[in-house]
């Protein structure tokens, strides 16, 4: 199944490209900021700082992104999810290898242009240390919280025409609220605090800000703690409207 | 029909070729199509010729993939051919000249061009204004079609509340309203139920008498073929095998006529053989195919069996004419 | 190509076409207004990384806070003008290819190009473009600018210029979707790479200056516009812009013509 899956990433060359090409907006975002920090830092962000913050939103995007919420809510509303039912396989599972199958592609696509934009940017400031051994673990979690929250969107399919719709909203926000268009600690302080406690940023800032090794132990614990706490609040939800949602979906016999 | 001295249709060497992505299963192969990508041409309509008469009513028949719609789709314009001469009421169709545009018109079974949330009347404007139709002649060929196909309450509601037969009719309307002289009908009965597909088949014939439209028409039912299409062409591997009437086929294929008949007693079998090939003997009925012009000899001593009733000569069914043609066409071509 | 139809012809087809998108929509209650405040609130909620920009650094690149409000306007009016009329038209038109119903619209008696240029719009986003209008007034009155007519006359054509490039990029992608269905996300890419139109085309150095510049004109689109109505635009400037968009639409035609020439309808 999971050659399978890769296979499937193959055949989609083109929207592969597209994605990465899509992805490549903190790289766009990384010219901008370098070159506005020209005269001197903005908040406590160097143009040093800048570079290693947008490439590891930059790989970590692509390693936590997620397309279950196009696939499944269309097999929803087209009813191609009754063939799914069928396999042996539960159609969650199927989906998330899928998603798993897919990453060492896109690894391989996107790590290269990260490292060319680490040698031609120059400096660096990517210190080694424990944090490096947790970063693995919140890109993990923050994958998995993608997952649930799509996974979530996707289930209402079962009863609205157009959930694609609402997540093109979390999208909206996600973008500006997680750290991928710029860092949240540069907000306004009040902002910042919010925005640092939605899920947005347990899903893409966090892991980031843990990577490049910006955060005390403190700030790490909290990080968790809120990524663990926004993965069992989604995944609940999740799995309890995938139940109900199937159950709606067998009474309409389709 | 009288076709006319012009023809509506000229098609001389036609052929048209697609580029065709292949790749092997597997990683490895999957791998290797992302870097460069290997095509295969694949013929779909290889040197096809025939001329078809205004006010013509003409069935292309065919397996699936034979080249049947890609021919449709060039004769409408909307496929370039890869090399040949083409024709449609005196214009090179890919050139989309407006002029040429409203003179045809393509309805696709499997294609709506109604809009799913609208109410049909609401496409039919549209189509008023695309067409760029008189508001007189709109009313009045909205009302006769209307009338017709009795969609009058139909058509205003949205589409895709309406079961497949009232959007098909809803579907003829959008496409007839700019009173087109050639009328394309790729699969228009398909996946209808029989009452639906007789009163679509009765529509498209009496338009055709009354307004002189030409209509070709592909279908996968033999049925819709043999009622509307006093002449049919039997494209396969993008070639034309046969042209002509659907019993002028049926007589080459199938030369034989079926004979049968109801007796209290048959004669042994060995004089059967005599006859004709025994189809099926015994529960009171004698099924035989005979030759053509054994048929009044045959009949004779038929009758003249004990108790004879119910006696009937006939043409083979169409479906097994086909089915034999294309069987016959497969052996050919594995053959050669 | 069809030729000889008038402008007459082609305004009630768009007309038509307006028609059937309001009654969709309508039909679908989505509500005119709903959608258009939504609107407004996305182009807000993307001005964040601006904001932070000016609170950090007072001005950007030279632009000062109120030029930055005549500059998002400007943003604002393009975003929504793209939104309304080419987004809507290029969607649909890859919805056509993709359920082989294009067949349909290429049938229509018109030039094919115009054709899949209108199948859509989404009016409702034209809230968003007044809504750009308001901003680069307002920003102008706390400037205490009034632009001559002849500022208003070369931002208009730096509009105008910069639309025509966005169709042109638009026509690409369609062009580009004729190949291969997937390529329709390429519609996200180019909503994605206009939002750093909100940025002073001068943030940007090198490569993507150029990129920026020539390829996908996001400077024609909104610095130009902005900066001929704070009046310090340059005559070159202006010319070099209008080639620029003119080229780009004269190769996506060709490149169109291309590939309607290689149509193989989605089989049936």
């Amino acid at each position: 199944m999971w050659r399978l899956g890769i296979a499937e990433a193959m055949a989609y060359r083109a929207a592969l490209l597209i994605w990465i090409l899509t992805t490549t907006f903190p790289l766009v975002s990384l010219a901008l900021w370098h070159s506005l920090a020209a005269a001197g830092p903005i908040g406590d962000y160097g143009r040093a700082d800048f570079i290693a913050y947008f490439v590891a939103a930059f790989l970590i995007r692509q390693m936590t992104a997620s397309w279950v919420v196009w696939d499944l809510a269309s097999q929803i509303g087209s009813g191609d999810l009754s063939v799914l039912l069928m396999r042996p396989v539960h159609p969650l599972l199927h989906h998330l290898m899928s998603n798993l199958a897919a990453l060492p592609v896109r690894l391989l696509l996107a790590a290269p242009l990260g490292v060319i934009v680490l040698i031609f940017a120059g400096e660096l400031a990517l210190e080694p240390g424990l944090h490096l051994l947790l970063a693995p673990v919140a890109v993990v979690l923050a994958w998995l919280l993608n997952l649930s929250v799509q996974i979530c969107v996707a289930c209402l399919a079962f009863w609205l025409t157009s959930s694609t719709y609402l997540f093109e909203l979390w999208l909206g926000l996600y973008m500006v609220l997680s750290g991928y268009a710029v860092p949240t600690s540069l907000f306004p302080a009040g902002l910042a605090a919010i925005v640092r406690y939605l899920p947005f940023h347990a899903a893409l800032g966090f892991p980031v800000e843990l990577t490049i090794g910006r955060l005390s132990g403190p700030e790490l614990a909290t990080g968790f703690a809120l990524q663990l706490l926004w993965l069992a609040v989604f995944g609940a939800l999740a799995l309890w409207l995938w139940r109900r949602g199937l159950r709606a979906y067998g009474a309409v016999g389709a | 029909m009288v076709p006319s001295a012009s023809p509506a249709v000229e098609v001389r060497g036609l052929c048209k070729q697609f580029r065709v992505a292949r790749r092997e299963a597997g990683l490895g192969a999957a791998l290797r199509a992302l870097v460069r990508r290997e095509y295969t041409q694949v013929d779909a309509v290889k040197q096809l010729s025939f001329v078809l008469g205004a006010g013509e009513r003409v069935g292309f028949l065919g397996p699936n993939g034979a080249g049947k719609t890609t021919t449709l789709k060039m004769l409408s314009g909307l496929l370039y051919p890869s090399s040949g001469e083409l024709r449609v009421m005196g214009h090179v169709p890919a050139e989309r000249r407006s002029e040429f545009l409203r003179t045809i018109s393509l309805v696709m079974g499997q294609k709506r061009q109604l809009s799913w949330d609208l109410p049909a009347v609401d496409t039919f404007e549209f189509n008023r204004v695309v067409f760029d139709i008189d508001a007189g002649d709109y009313r009045r060929r909205l009302d006769e079609l209307v009338s017709l196909l009795a969609v009058g309450e139909v058509m205003r509601r949205p589409v895709r509340q309406l079961s497949l037969g009232e959007r098909m009719k809803c579907e003829l309307v959008a496409a007839l309203l700019h009173a087109p002289q050639i009328l394309f009908l790729d699969e228009p009965t398909i996946g209808m139920d029989v009452a639906m597909q007789l009163s679509i088949r009765e529509f498209v014939r009496r338009y055709n008498v009354e307004h002189g439209a030409t209509v070709i028409l592909t279908s996968h039912y033999m049925e819709d073929v043999a009622a509307l299409c006093p002449r049919i062409l039997v494209i396969d591997g993008g070639q034309l095998r046969f042209d002509g009437s659907i019993e002028a086929l049926t007589r080459r294929i199938r030369p034989l006529r079926r004979t049968s008949v109801g007796a209290d007693e048959y004669p042994p079998a060995e004089q059967l053989a005599e006859l004709g090939h025994v189809v099926e003997r015994g529960a009171g009925r004698l099924v035989l195919d005979v030759e053509p012009e054994r048929v009044p000899a045959v009949v004779q001593v038929l009758l003249a069996l004990p108790g004879a009733r119910e006696l009937v000569v006939q043409d083979a069914p169409l479906e097994e004419v086909m089915r034999e043609l294309f069987r016959r066409e497969a052996g050919a071509e594995r053959g050669a | 190509m069809s030729g000889g139809r008038s402008a007459g012809y082609y305004l009630r087809l768009v007309g038509g076409q307006l028609r059937m998108s309001v009654l969709a929509a309508l039909q679908y209650r989505l509500g005119f207004w709903t959608e258009g405040i939504l609107g407004i609130l996305w182009s807000a909620l993307g001005m964040a990384p601006l904001l932070i920009a000016v609170e950090h650094l007072d001005t950007v690149e030279g632009w000062s806070a109120w030029e930055l409000v005549v500059l998002t306007g400007c943003f604002t009016l393009v975003s929504g003008l793209f939104g309304a009329l080419i987004q809507p038209a290029l969607n649909e038109s890859m919805n056509h290819i993709r359920k082989g119903t294009l067949d349909y619209v290429l049938l229509r008696p018109a030039d094919a190009l115009v054709l899949c240029l209108v199948t859509a719009f989404a009016p409702w986003r034209l809230i968003e473009a007044l809504g750009g209008v308001g901003l680069i007034v307002a920003g102008l009155v706390k400037l205490g600018r009034v632009p001559s007519g002849l500022d208003m006359l070369a931002a208009l054509g730096m509009g105008f210029a910069g639309l025509l490039a966005l169709y042109a990029v638009g026509v690409l992608i369609l062009c580009a979707s004729f190949r291969a269905v997937q390529l329709q996300n390429l519609t996200f890419l180019m909503e994605a790479l206009l939002d750093f139109a909100r940025w002073p085309a001068q943030v940007f150095r090198g490569f993507l200056r150029m990129v920026f510049t020539f390829v996908i004109p996001l400077a024609v689109m909104t610095t130009y516009p902005s900066e001929a109505l704070l009046g310090r635009l340059a005559g070159g400037t202006v010319l070099s812009a209008i080639t620029t968009s003119v080229a780009l639409m004269v190769i996506a035609r060709l490149l169109w013509t291309r590939s309607l020439r290689g149509y193989s309808s989605a089989s049936s």
